[in-house]
């Protein structure tokens, strides 16, 4: 038998059997439901994961490119005192200790 | 004891499946390897044979020549066509060699006898006869170097663990290197 001809029934009886057992475990998963929570469910999570990481960057990428709306305090010489470079911090309210009050008390 | 993964049909058939799997692509691609060298070995030795069949038509050419000159050198002549018959049926790269080596040894016996024969060298046939004869063994020998080189590469796969396994299974044998 030459070379040839051995590989070639060799080959066709592997991936015979390859393709029965294959298919024997995917059906067995499928009935037990481990397919499902195994394979299947993952697979969804991490398509679904990279499709919101996929969403996010499109939408930051939207939002780089879009210059923001004139207004006319953006075209004044001296820049606006509500530039959040210069914002001004309300002074907090203390008690007589120096204990810093919050809103809530 | 328990286990870490539950010994069900899926886990095990999915495990027999994967391994057959890998199996399968390492399988694959020795046995390619296989062929692509094989099949490189085969066209390196018919690049010789083209170069020797070139030479065995140069010296019968040469022969030819010499026969004009020096009519009662028989044996020598002789001896040259068995050395370039053999040539033609040798099989496989060991016989052919050997053929090889001996139409070289009656070739020098025919340019022993040409020496006696000076209009014989002189002629313009004979020398280029020569130069083309020389041109076609240069030639030889740099296509048994790529064969010999070929012939090494493919050894070592047939011949290395686990290829040797592959080798076996599908009658892939080592091919000889064409000695000098």
């Amino acid at each position: 038998m030459s070379t040839l001809h051995r590989a070639r029934i060799f080959f066709l009886l592997f991936l015979l059997v390859f393709f029965f057992i294959t298919g024997t475990a995917v059906y067995a998963g499928w009935q037990s439901g481990e397919l499902q929570r195994i394979v299947i469910t993952p697979l969804k999570q991490a398509a679904g994961n990279l499709y919101q990481m996929y969403r996010e960057s499109v939408k930051l990428s939207e939002d780089f490119r879009t210059p923001p709306a004139a207004s006319p305090e953006s075209s004044a010489a001296t820049p606006s005192s509500q530039n959040q470079l210069n914002f001004q911090v309300a002074p907090q309210a203390t008690d007589a200790a120096g204990n810093v009050i919050s809103p809530n008390q | 004891m328990t286990l870490p993964v539950s010994l069900t049909t899926f886990n095990v058939l999915g495990t027999i499946s994967l391994f057959l799997f890998f199996l399968l692509i390492y399988l694959w691609s020795t046995y390619n390897e296989l062929v692509t060298k094989k099949n490189r070995v085969r066209t390196d030795f018919a690049d010789i044979d083209v170069q020797l069949k070139r030479r065995a038509s140069l010296i019968d050419n040469l022969v030819d020549t010499v026969k004009a000159y020096a009519k009662h050198e028989e044996e020598t002549f002789e001896n040259v066509a068995r050395a370039r018959s053999a040539l033609e049926s040798s099989r496989g790269a060991r016989q052919t060699a050997e053929a090889e080596n001996a139409l070289t040894q009656t070739l020098r016996s025919l340019f022993a006898v040409v020496e006696n024969y000076p209009k014989l060298q002189a002629s313009e046939n004979f020398q280029q006869l020569r130069t083309d004869l020389k041109e076609t063994e240069n030639s030889i020998a740099h296509y048994r170097e790529e064969y010999n080189q070929t012939v090494l590469s493919y050894n070592n796969l047939v011949q290395t663990f686990p290829n040797l396994l592959v080798a076996g299974l599908f009658r892939f044998e080592s091919e000889e290197l064409f000695q000098a």
